[in-house]
């Protein structure tokens, strides 16, 4: 920076010097082609003007990054679960049936649950657009749509919708349905159909399921499980965050965010394909299959729709009942030894992750500028 | 003022004349090209007739030997290398005159090497000297390539016009020698004509028996005849038809001669290789036939022996075979495999297997003397060719049990691959996009990634099974193909040999011209004069142009196979050649395609 000063201070100098004699000087600008009257390794104070540093550090505050870690820890929660329900029936003996049965009980209240609340969002988005449309329609004359938002009263409940949207447009039938934002709950026909699909299918596989690695040692087949475990652990898409519709940025949109990556799913679902071909019936088989199925397949999906629901107490309650589960049954199983590294293991990451990780932040230097490429900004309604 | 360079072609058997009378030189003059002929006595000088044919051949006046005239040039010989001495400013070249009747001739181009019947289209082959060709289209050959086209046309001549100057100063011609001239011509006609009449039709009727098209395949769209069927009918049908073709090679051949030299003073384009057709599917079938019944008698000599050694070899091959499933079933080379499945496919050809040796090879054992006896019969006939063409089918036949279990077995290890390599797509959440022939991230439903992941999982669990199963088949298929393309060539070379050139490459060479070659010696006098030399063809052009005119003869036959809509070109040809190619029959093993050989009984 010095030198640059320095640099503009002698040009400064010089164009005083020179401005007796010659005219004065254009100011420089950063086109490359165009002919100036600079030197070619002019160097201009203005130079790296559109240089931005660190312009995307967000502060984080440490209780929301200790409510994003336990995203974590109840992923690890879940795989720990399926581990957990595995022992049991492989060295434990346990009842097959009783895992599954609770699972798919517990499966069918969550999904009754599911759809009813998206029924009832679903209809409360249609009575606010038709609400602001009759709005809309009752205003005498039409300005800009800059003055029609400010002519607005203020919206009661919180509307997703940018005020300027304007449904009065030409066709005298307007279809509301267009503009909602909430998904569809989901035919109750097509769930069932393709619930009993895969159920028929797993029954009628379990057979050859269950011999598939009759040859192969059993070390193999621990250490494959492992590794596709961890593999879950990397692969999983924590980045799923519905806690920003408090405040509404100019620039940010209401998406739905769904998760695009399923690696994680279908690792999982491998993982338990392999575990069952070590159980010894074909009944056993089936059981743990569909446990897992439910377990690591569809919970992570109602756990999506808890928070994008904004129903943080029962989110919270899912989190402290799984995770407070899997610590007692792995102290019951494995024992205290076990117990205390799988306890000490959630607290390093839930407490010290997000401290360690706010104070790597200071070390963030990243620079951007008009050599990045430029980011479109969409436009909708 | 310089004068342009003259050239002169002097025959080498007329350099130093040794008589003294008063001899004329005749010959050709061209614009800077003098062809000297012949020499004529200046006595018989006054009756020639110089005006040769109807033609423009006209012969001139070149010059004077051992005399003085006022308007001719005399030429003088220089004693001691008996040449004839030039000015400086002409140039002489030598050369030996060729003998037309035993087709000796000079041709600028080389000559191309066609043992087959059928006629060679001229755009069917991409021609690999069209730029030359092209930039003569648009200039035009220049005058000094077309001057020494017509010397050579002179010179091929040289024979023929010393015949006809012969002819013009003799009265008399030996009644004698043309009787007998005219009986051999007459008995030779009236054997073509027996043979015509009486031997052709029943071959024509064979032929199209053989080759009556049976049903048409739609997947290769091409028909299924009887002589596809097998090798040993495929061998009758080109018996006849090699039968069918030669009087029209003979006549050809008895016309040769005169038919040259007409066609040399028209100009038109000729090719020798007609007589060479005709010479050469004699020898070969005397040569089939003859071999054929050596071997027969070799055959029946040794009858007993070959019938205990056919039978011990079918019974080892059966043990072997059901060995291998055998041991495919039971922990093969250590490595483990889905004991389920194994136990079901090995099952399943060991059923096949048993089945097989129980109907097929065991009336093959007991009949063995029977089926020996009667190809013995057939090679004493038939010739060499059909003892390979009956090996082959009967090699067919023994392991068509094997081709099924190649055929089923690739289609299950094709499906499994294709199967697994869509499914590990779904993994990591990507479709292979038809529309676009690329691979797209695709949203999977929840249902579709769960059933999609236990098929995948199960797949690639029983993947090794399978392999080991199909890698087993293939390895056993390509060992009878390898077996069978070796057979196949040997067929080639008996049936396809161009012998008769390769015999005149080593014995007459100035029967084959591949080009001119103009030599530059000195005498003793240090004098320099050119050699006309006639080029012999090469062997690798000889080897470039019966491998052309093959493919030709290939692309003939093909085309009879097909309907009139579709009709091959010479890349199917290509193709099929290009199947015998060991890293294109593995890349096919490893992707579970099937493997072939080039089809012998369609292109031939």
């Amino acid at each position: 920076m010095d030198s640059e000063e320095d640099s503009s201070s002698i040009t400064s100098l010089s164009e005083r010097v020179e401005d007796v004699k010659a005219p004065k000087k254009q100011p420089w600008k950063k086109l490359l082609w165009y002919k100036q009257d600079y030197e070619d390794n002019y160097t201009d104070a203005s130079f790296l003007s559109q240089l931005k540093r660190n312009s995307t550090v967000i502060n984080y505050s440490y209780w929301k990054l200790l409510s994003d870690f336990t995203l974590i820890v109840l992923h690890l929660s879940i795989i720990m679960l399926v581990v957990l329900v595995f022992y049991g029936i492989y060295r434990l003996n346990w009842n097959p049936l009783v895992p599954a049965l609770l699972s798919s009980s517990l499966t069918a209240l969550c999904f009754i649950v599911y759809v009813i609340t998206l029924k009832i969002r679903r209809n409360r988005e249609l009575i606010n657009l038709q609400k602001l449309k009759i709005e809309q329609l009752t205003r005498p004359t039409r300005y800009s749509k800059f003055n029609s938002s400010k002519s607005l009263p203020p919206s009661r409940s919180p509307s997703p919708f940018p005020h300027n949207l304007e449904l009065t447009s030409k066709e005298p039938t307007l279809d509301l349905e267009r503009y909602l934002r909430e998904p569809n709950s989901p035919d109750l026909f097509n769930t069932l159909k393709s619930a009993i699909l895969i159920l028929l299918t797993l029954l009628t596989f379990s057979p050859v399921l269950k011999s598939l690695t009759n040859s192969t040692a059993s070390d193999s087949i621990w250490a494959l499980s492992t590794w596709l475990c961890l593999l879950n652990v990397l692969f999983h898409d924590y980045s799923i965050d519905f806690s920003h519709t408090g405040r509404q940025s100019e620039t940010l949109n209401f998406e739905l965010q769904t998760s695009n990556s399923n690696l994680s799913k279908n690792i999982s679902l491998s993982n338990a394909i392999v575990l069952a071909s070590r159980l010894n019936s074909n009944l056993s088989a089936f059981c743990f299959i569909v446990f897992s199925i439910e377990v690591s397949g569809l919970f992570p999906v109602f756990n999506n729709f808890t928070r994008r629901c904004q129903f943080w107490a029962f989110h919270w309650f899912q989190v402290v009942a799984i995770t407070v589960a899997v610590d007692f049954a792995v102290y019951k199983i494995f024992g205290v030894g076990w117990f205390l590294l799988w306890v000490g293991l959630q607290f390093s990451i839930m407490v010290i992750g997000p401290w360690h990780f706010i104070m790597l932040q200071k070390y963030k230097d990243e620079l951007q500028g008009p050599w990045d490429p430029a980011k479109p900004i969409f436009k909708t309604i | 003022m310089q004068k342009s360079i003259v050239s002169f072609f002097w025959p080498t058997d007329l350099l130093n004349p040794v008589s003294d009378h008063n001899l004329v030189v005749v010959g050709y003059k061209l614009n800077s090209q003098i062809v000297v002929i012949d020499y004529v006595e200046y006595s018989n000088f006054k009756k020639l007739n110089l005006k040769i044919e109807k033609n423009n051949l006209c012969l001139e006046i070149i010059g004077i030997v051992n005399f003085h005239h006022l308007n001719y040039r005399n030429f003088k010989f220089d004693d001691r290398t008996n040449k004839p001495v030039m000015e400086s400013h002409e140039n002489l070249i030598l050369f030996k005159p060729p003998l037309s009747k035993k087709l000796e001739y000079y041709s600028i181009n080389p000559i191309s090497v066609d043992i087959f019947w059928t006629v060679t289209p001229q755009d069917v082959l991409p021609c690999s000297r069209t730029a030359p060709n092209k930039l003569g289209l648009h200039f035009g050959t220049p005058s000094k390539t077309r001057d020494l086209e017509d010397v050579m046309k002179f010179i091929n001549l040289t024979e023929y016009t010393r015949y006809k100057l012969l002819q013009s100063h003799k009265t008399k011609t030996s009644l004698y020698t043309d009787t007998i001239g005219h009986c051999i011509n007459w008995i030779g006609s009236f054997v073509l004509l027996l043979y015509c009449a009486a031997f052709r039709p029943i071959c024509k009727i064979l032929i199209s028996v053989l080759s009556y098209p049976l049903w048409f395949n739609p997947e290769t769209k091409t028909y299924v005849t009887l002589s596809t069927c097998s090798f040993v009918l495929h061998q009758l049908t080109f018996r006849a038809k090699q039968f069918h073709h030669l009087p029209i090679q003979f006549q050809r051949l008895r016309n040769s001669n005169y038919e040259t030299e007409k066609l040399l003073i028209k100009g038109t384009r000729f090719s020798p290789s007609e007589y060479i057709k005709f010479y050469n599917s004699l020898w070969l079938i005397l040569d089939d036939l003859l071999m054929g019944i050596i071997v027969s008698n070799l055959l029946s000599k040794y009858h007993n022996l070959l019938v205990q050694g056919t039978n011990a070899l079918i019974l080892k091959f059966e043990d072997s075979l059901l060995y291998l499933v055998k041991w495919l079933m039971n922990f093969p080379g250590g490595f483990k495999l889905n004991n389920e499945l194994a136990e079901f496919f090995g099952e399943l050809f060991m059923w096949v297997l048993d089945f097989w040796n129980e109907y097929v090879l065991r009336t093959i054992l007991n009949n063995s003397s029977t089926i020996i006896r009667a190809i013995t019969l057939l090679v004493n006939f038939g010739g060499l060719s059909m003892l390979i063409a009956s090996i082959m089918d009967l090699l067919d036949l023994m392991s068509l049990h094997l081709r099924c279990f190649y055929f089923a077995s690739t289609r299950v290890f094709n499906w499994q691959w294709h199967i697994i390599q869509s499914l590990f797509r779904l993994f990591y959440g990507k479709k292979y996009n038809i529309l676009r022939n690329r691979i797209d991230s695709h949203n999977y439903e929840f249902d579709q990634l769960l059933f999609g992941i236990i098929i995948f999982t199960l797949l690639v669990y029983l993947l090794p099974t399978v392999v080991a199963f199909y890698l087993n088949f293939a390895v056993s298929r390509l060992l009878t193909l390898f077996l069978h393309t070796a057979l196949e060539f040997v067929l080639v070379t008996l049936n396809h040999l161009p012998i008769v050139v390769l015999l005149l490459k080593a014995k007459h060479k100035e029967r084959l011209p591949g080009g001119v070659i103009f030599e530059c010696r000195t005498t003793v006098n240090d004098t320099h004069y050119f050699q006309l030399m006639a080029r012999p063809l090469s062997l690798k052009e000889i080897i470039d142009s019966h491998i052309r005119s093959m493919m030709i003869f290939n692309l003939n036959n093909l085309q009879e196979f097909q309907r009139d809509g579709s009709k091959a070109n010479i890349q199917d040809v290509v193709n099929q050649w290009n199947r015998v190619s060991l890293v294109g029959v593995l890349k096919n093993i490893a992707l579970g395609n099937f493997i072939n050989s080039f089809d012998y009984k369609r292109l031939f």
